[in-house]
């Protein structure tokens, strides 16, 4: 092989002690000065040789570990996916032939015979003759097994015929890594099981026919004709006898166990399944299904047949798998019937209840959910709700495209005057930027928009101190009677948070029409962004609204929280373009018509708490200005876009206007 | 007189020694890794025989078939 390093020079010839002073010829020594100065100069030479020494083995250390280690490892890591995919083939394989394959962690043998095999084990006859030739033993019978071809692998044996003898030997002592004895011959836990077995009976020499039968009955005829003398020493030392010293110990209580899990895979058989196993989803080696009488989270008395496969965890009384384990483990000293026992003995995965692979940890790769998020979701649960989701999502469609995003645009870049309403059909999606402002506004924003979730819902809210807003607004729950729980949008806010189905079960309601709550939303709304497509409240349709007029408007006072900022209202006769903020800035009670003085008022409310009066005031100014479509969830906007502008941070790409926001800033300061 | 050779050659066989002793750890660890690799690629290497095997059975045996189907 073409090698690039320098060629080692050869070692000089050996010194050879000699008795003559004469014959001694020291390459670097100068024969000619005094003996006390060859003398030194002799030590001196030892040193400088001392010297290189000490160099080498410094360099063969360096060498060693900062390249060959780290290689290696890397190896052995790259290498990592070829061994789960070959786990996955070897099982793969086992279970079409319904054969165990041994691996080098196993100790157990394989001991079934695959019934499909004698069927073909006349054609196999003919084939493997073909394969003599690349076994060892001379024209033999083969075995049935697909297994069995394999053992003409094994290290000994491959390829070329050499003596059984030598063979037997070398298998004998080629253990893995040349390990002792105790260990098991890797080559030998390649032996078919028929070959082991026939040799451990052989072994045992006399009778025990019975055995053999038992073992396989098909397979007995075969067994006699197979050649296995010659390999029998190599099946003498199966990887059980790690359990036992001398070769006879071993035998015996090797051949019940195998005779014992043979039945037992007999019996299992019919439990294989291929579904879920695929060369992509590498895994533990797939180890024989297990009983369902043994699964450790059921309780002892339930119907395996009823689990639904799902184990709250959380439970302290679900039966941890170790307890299980154990617990079998009592009685593993019997002698094993079940295959808990043998699996234990097998799973590379010891702890593990049976059956089970390991536990592949799985990171979600999502944001984490805030606690609004998750109370959301959970409020969001009812069909009701989801109904509700869905009809907003199609009203947000229409909107989005009805309206473009002109609006928005003349919001954040026109005087306030405008901006009010444009809030309301400004369709950028809700901007991510909530997710990076303080987290205290949030919060805060969360509660009441958990509330004004709550409200819509039509739920009883907890009073929340602080939020409560004019009594006014409750009057006005009654003067808007088709607008529902709107609930207040505080909520609106947060519902864009997680998810916009959440976000819509908000502004559900909101589409009723009420003009109100715009407030609440821009100013709850801090982490609403508005932004998104969820622009709910620009036309309920009309089964929204049906369905929202279902619940009375229940007004929270919410201060700021709880207007639906979706001013869904009384224009939402039917599906008339509803302004959403059309009135909706008064929170108090106010009329809508009063909705840009209202807002100044209760934006003072709200500001207290979520403070974003811009965004009120500009909202209320675009309602003011706009007659045509409004978005509703402006409220749930205010806020974000409110907060960004004051923030300046802009950070939702997509909104349509970021130039705006730019100016929009500015103006406002 | 030779006291300083003797010195001098005693620290140098110290580090010898030391570094004697160093590279053996690493050359065990070179081989504690080789026989894990060994290890895992021996499934590998029975999954390979398998497939093999798995081929050749197949084949034969569609030969096998056609040859009866012929007949």
């Amino acid at each position: 092989m073409a090698d690039a390093r320098k060629p080692i020079a050869p070692n000089p010839t050996r010194w050879k002690p000699s008795n003559d002073p004469s014959s001694i010829n020291v390459p670097g020594l100068d024969r000619d000065a005094s003996v006390t100065d060859q003398i030194e100069q002799i030590e001196q030479l030892i040193t400088i040789k001392l010297q290189n020494i000490d160099e080498n083995f410094a360099k063969i250390h360096n060498v060693l570990a900062s390249q060959i280690l780290p290689a290696v490892k890397r190896y052995s890591i790259g290498t990592e996916p070829v061994r789960e995919a070959a786990k996955f083939w070897t099982s793969f394989y086992e279970r079409a032939a319904q054969i165990r394959i041994p691996t080098y962690d196993e100790h157990s043998t394989v001991n079934e015979i695959p019934s499909d095999t004698e069927e073909v084990s006349n054609e196999e006859e003919q084939e493997q003759t073909v394969q003599i030739d690349n076994t060892r033993d001379g024209p033999h019978d083969f075995e049935p097994s697909m297994a069995q071809t394999e053992s003409s692998f094994m290290p000994g044996q491959d390829a070329f015929s050499s003596t059984p003898a030598t063979t037997r030997g070398a298998t004998t002592m080629d253990s893995f890594a040349s390990h002792g004895s105790n260990e098991p011959s890797w080559a030998n836990s390649m032996e078919s099981p028929l070959l082991r077995l026939k040799s451990e009976i052989q072994n045992f020499s006399t009778d025990d026919d019975s055995i053999i039968t038992a073992t396989g009955s098909g397979s007995s005829s075969i067994l006699q004709q197979t050649p296995a003398p010659d390999r029998q020493d190599s099946t003498i030392l199966p990887p059980s006898t790690t359990k036992s010293t001398g070769k006879s110990k071993g035998k015996e209580p090797e051949l019940l166990r195998n005779v014992l899990r043979h039945n037992l895979y007999n019996q299992s058989s019919d439990e294989f399944t291929m579904k879920g196993v695929s060369p992509l989803k590498p895994k533990a080696k797939p180890k024989t299904p297990v009983p369902k009488e043994y699964n450790p989270y059921l309780s002892p008395g339930t119907d395996s047949s009823n689990w639904t496969g799902v184990v709250d965890l959380r439970d302290p009384s679900v039966l941890s798998p170790k307890k299980y384990h154990h617990s079998s483990k009592a009685s593993s000293s019997r002698v094993p019937k079940t295959p808990t026992h043998d699996s234990d003995d097998d799973d590379s995965f010891d702890g593990l209840p049976q059956g089970m692979s390991p536990p592949v940890l799985m990171s979600p790769a999502r944001p984490p959910r805030t606690l609004a998020e998750l109370g959301l979701q959970k409020l969001g649960q009812s069909p009701s709700k989801q109904a509700a989701a869905r009809i907003v999502k199609d009203i947000v469609r229409d909107v989005q495209a009805n309206s473009g995003y002109k609006p928005s645009r003349s919001y954040y870049g026109i005087t306030d005057s405008h901006v009010e309403s444009s809030m309301s059909t400004v369709q950028t999606p809700p901007s991510l930027s909530k997710y990076h402002r303080g987290e205290t506004s949030e919060s805060l924003a969360e509660d009441a928009s958990l509330d004004s979730m709550i409200r819509r819902v039509g739920l009883d809210v907890p009073s929340r101190a602080g939020l409560n807003s004019t009594p006014g607004l409750r009057l006005r729950g009654s003067r808007q009677q088709q607008a529902p729980a709107r609930t207040y949008s505080d909520s609106s806010a947060e519902d864009s948070f997680p998810a916009i189905s959440a976000t819509d079960q908000l502004f559900a309601p909101n589409y009723m029409g009420d003009y109100q709550g715009n407030d609440n939303l821009s100013s709850d709304s801090d982490s609403l962004d508005m932004d998104d497509e969820v622009n709910n409240t620009a036309h309920p349709s009309a089964a929204f609204l049906m369905a929202s007029q279902g619940r009375p408007g229940a007004d929270d006072s919410f201060g700021s929280s709880n207007h639906s900022s979706d001013s869904l209202d009384e224009d939402v006769g039917g599906l008339a373009p509803i302004h959403p903020f059309g009135g909706t800035v008064e929170d108090d009670g106010f009329d809508d018509d009063d909705d840009s003085y209202d807002t100044q008022q209760s934006e003072l409310q709200e500001e207290t708490v979520f403070g974003v009066p811009p965004a009120q005031r500009l909202r209320q100014e675009a309602l003011r200005q706009q007659e045509g479509l409004r978005m509703h969830g402006g409220d749930l906007l205010d806020d974000t876009i409110g907060v960004q502008i004051v923030a300046g941070d802009l950070g939702v790409d997509e909104s349509p206007t970021p130039a705006a926001w730019n100016g929009g800033s500015d103006l406002r300061g | 007189m030779e006291n300083p050779h003797a010195e001098r050659q005693a620290v140098l066989l110290e580090r010898i020694l030391k570094n004697t002793s160093k590279c053996t750890e690493m050359i065990l660890e070179l081989n504690h890794c080789m026989e894990e690799i060994l290890r895992a690629n021996s499934s590998v290497k029975t999954a390979a025989e398998l497939a093999t095997k798995y081929r050749k059975n197949v084949q034969y045996n569609l030969e096998a078939t056609k040859g009866n189907l012929g007949s």
